[in-house]
């Protein structure tokens, strides 16, 4: 009882009120001269991306594209396009078109402002020894085009699927990525807290991690931004394929399906009867990726050649 | 047990905080509220913006700048980037290139590659080219070059980066479609000439190939097949397998070539001419070009064709394919007046 206590009531609140002062301190000074590279008194009480009103969103995006011009010299426009109603995107892929130069991967590479250095491929070519049987436990991701002898693989560009049952999603702590209604998974990168659990929980490996803070070179960074699709992302968050949605919500094509030269891909509304994907979801005999896990995945994969 | 109370404070503090995040109010779930035509064939939907194109995208109706073209990626043939005023010299690329349909994003990168090789002409020119609308940018192209200020920046003269190398895309893989042109490099060039370059013989935006004097080569549907058909060595004999440069006579015939001017099956009779076809390896140290490339400029062939094959063989495979309305036929009769005859191009082999 008369043991000398170590921590008393009285220091305990001394100690906090310190900290609080220390706190308020260091974010006043910051919100004075707010950088990517550190956090603003903005950043700190940002609202979740879905909470917030228009007006909100401006400025949050003015807020960011002012840091890009401070940190890159470059003006970029970042856009909160959201989704058009009743629209559901899916991807096709003609294998007996893909000659597996891995452009869409390059195309994608360079659309999407991805990290060079350690680099960040959203799509991924898998190489295996066999044709039909893609057994995803022996094959090796492989993400450079094929420049050397004829090894007698068959190679597969993977990339996020869109799932509409996203184990991602669930696995989320904190509610950084989400579905949207017109059917991409999307990361809030400023939400995200690195933690990487949906890395895990992805059965495709998809998403990739940022190991480093964004080092693209201004002359190579695309200006045409969204705010959840190909903005620079901070160190420390992860990053997937989100169906160039600085793309798709402007009515164009996605990057891959841009530059594939032999025009393999198709990303456009599964629900809409004048598109290709549509007539290829429902007349062709898709392949989808470990379907047998039960994430609905809105990728697919088909030969147009009567392959089966 | 005092001593347990800030971390059990602590304890409660981090318990509080986070049932605080998971608690957050989040507008749409993912499951909920789906959209109306979600899942349905729609009848009653409005007119849906996202259209699958297909092919080319229509560029922005007013104005669009070069990043938004570029990430618009026209295709080779079409005019966004074929103007005269930027990209002049693709207004020459056929219809029937058989890389029309290939974008020029594709091969040319959509940023990196477009404004690294033009950016030490275009920045200091035009201040830039991701910057402002393409109007503007043909605007200014146009005053420039009426006011001539445009030394040092004439595109031709560029001395452009290689776009993709030709092999990512053709270089043979099992895995490809067989329907697609791919070659072994090592095959599709003899090993003893120096490493040539693709666009040697290929021009980029209309690769068929193109040889030497710049001729298109007539285009034979049966190609190789068609020419081994009679010249295919099938006996073995002990020699150099390559045979040398043919030699013909100003009367069409065919000098033998020494390596095989003793083999058992030639034909004697005319010395060192022969009108046997001369048997070759289909390998021939060329791998896998078009024996046409090099052996029959036109004119040549035709004066093959008329006097050797025409006159010995009656049932001749040409004429399965070659009647008189034909390509071969027809270069004949324009090409009666001009001077018959093979030069013989040293540096040909």
């Amino acid at each position: 009882m008369n043991r000398p206590q170590l921590l008393t009531r009285r220091k305990m609140l001394g100690s906090l009120a310190k900290l609080l002062a220390l706190g308020a301190a260091a974010s006043t000074v910051s919100a004075c001269g707010g950088t990517m590279a550190g956090l603003t008194l903005d950043d700190l009480l940002q609202k979740h991306y879905l909470d917030m009103d228009d007006e909100q969103l401006a400025a949050l995006v003015a807020r960011l594209e002012a840091a890009i011009l401070e940190r890159w010299g470059k003006p970029v426009t970042m856009a909160t396009t959201p989704a058009k109603p009743g629209v559901r995107l899916a991807m096709t892929l003609n294998l007996s078109a893909c000659i597996g130069c891995g452009q869409c991967a390059q195309g994608c590479f360079e659309e999407n402002n991805q990290a060079r250095d350690p680099e960040i491929k959203w799509i991924t070519m898998l190489r295996s020894h066999h044709m039909k049987i893609w057994n995803l436990h022996d094959t090796e991701t492989y993400t450079l085009p094929p420049t050397g002898e004829d090894d007698g693989n068959y190679y597969l560009p993977v990339a996020c699927q869109q799932c509409d049952d996203p184990p991602c999603v669930r696995a989320c702590p904190v509610k950084a990525t989400w579905k949207e209604p017109d059917g991409i998974t999307v990361v809030d990168y400023s939400w995200c807290i690195g933690c990487r659990y949906c890395m895990a929980a992805c059965p495709y490996d998809a998403r990739k991690f940022n190991w480093a803070p964004p080092d693209i070179p201004a002359n190579e960074l695309n200006p045409k931004q969204h705010y959840l699709g190909n903005r620079p992302r901070p160190y420390g968050v992860v990053e997937k394929c989100t169906f160039c949605v600085q793309r798709t919500r402007e009515g164009h094509d996605t990057a891959c399906v841009t530059v594939c030269p032999v025009g393999a891909r198709r990303c456009a509304d599964m629900n809409d009867p004048t598109t290709e994907v549509y007539a290829i979801v429902r007349g062709v005999k898709t392949i989808q990726l470990r379907e047998d896990v039960g994430t609905e995945p809105r990728f697919y994969y088909y030969f147009s050649d009567g392959t089966t | 047990m005092r001593s347990l109370l800030p971390s059990g404070l602590a304890v409660l503090a981090l318990c509080l905080v986070l049932s605080w995040l998971q608690a957050l109010p989040v507008q749409a779930e993912p499951g909920d509220n789906p959209g109306p035509d979600q899942g349905d064939l729609g009848e009653d939907r409005p007119d849906n913006p996202i259209t699958d194109n297909s092919g080319a995208d229509n560029p922005s109706a007013d104005n669009p700048s070069i990043a938004e073209l570029m990430g618009q990626a026209a295709l080779l043939n079409e005019e966004t980037c074929a103007s005269a005023e930027c990209h002049p010299m693709l207004n020459e690329v056929p219809a029937t290139s058989r890389h029309g349909k290939v974008r020029c994003v594709s091969c040319h990168g959509q940023r990196g590659a477009h404004t690294e090789a033009c950016v030490q002409c275009h920045e200091k020119v035009l201040g830039g080219i991701d910057t402002g609308s393409a109007e503007e940018l043909r605007e200014r192209m146009r005053q420039l070059r009426e006011d001539d200020q445009l030394d040092g920046c004439d595109v031709a003269q560029l001395d452009l980066p290689d776009a993709l190398d030709c092999l990512v895309c053709h270089r043979k893989l099992q895995a490809r479609p067989t329907t697609f042109p791919q070659i072994v490099p090592d095959e599709h060039i003899p090993q003893d000439q120096a490493k040539r370059e693709c666009v040697e013989c290929h021009r980029p935006h209309d690769p068929k190939p193109q040889m030497g004097h710049d001729m298109p080569l007539p285009y034979c549907r049966r190609g190789r097949d068609c020419c081994l058909s009679c010249h295919e060595k099938i006996a073995e004999i002990e020699s150099d397998d390559r045979v040398a440069r043919p030699e013909t006579s100003p009367d069409g015939m065919r000098r033998v070539p020494d390596q095989l001017r003793d083999a058992e099956w030639m034909v004697s009779g005319f010395g060192d001419w022969v009108l046997q076809p001369p048997l070759v390896d289909p390998d021939h140290g060329h791998g896998t070009v078009e024996c046409i490339a090099c052996h029959a400029p036109p004119p040549a062939f035709q004066e093959l064709a008329k006097r050797v094959h025409n006159w010995e063989h009656e049932s001749v495979r040409c004429g399965k394919c070659h009647t008189g309305s034909n390509l071969i036929d027809q270069q004949v009769q324009l090409q009666g007046e001009h001077d018959q005859g093979h030069d013989d191009d040293a540096d040909h082999h």
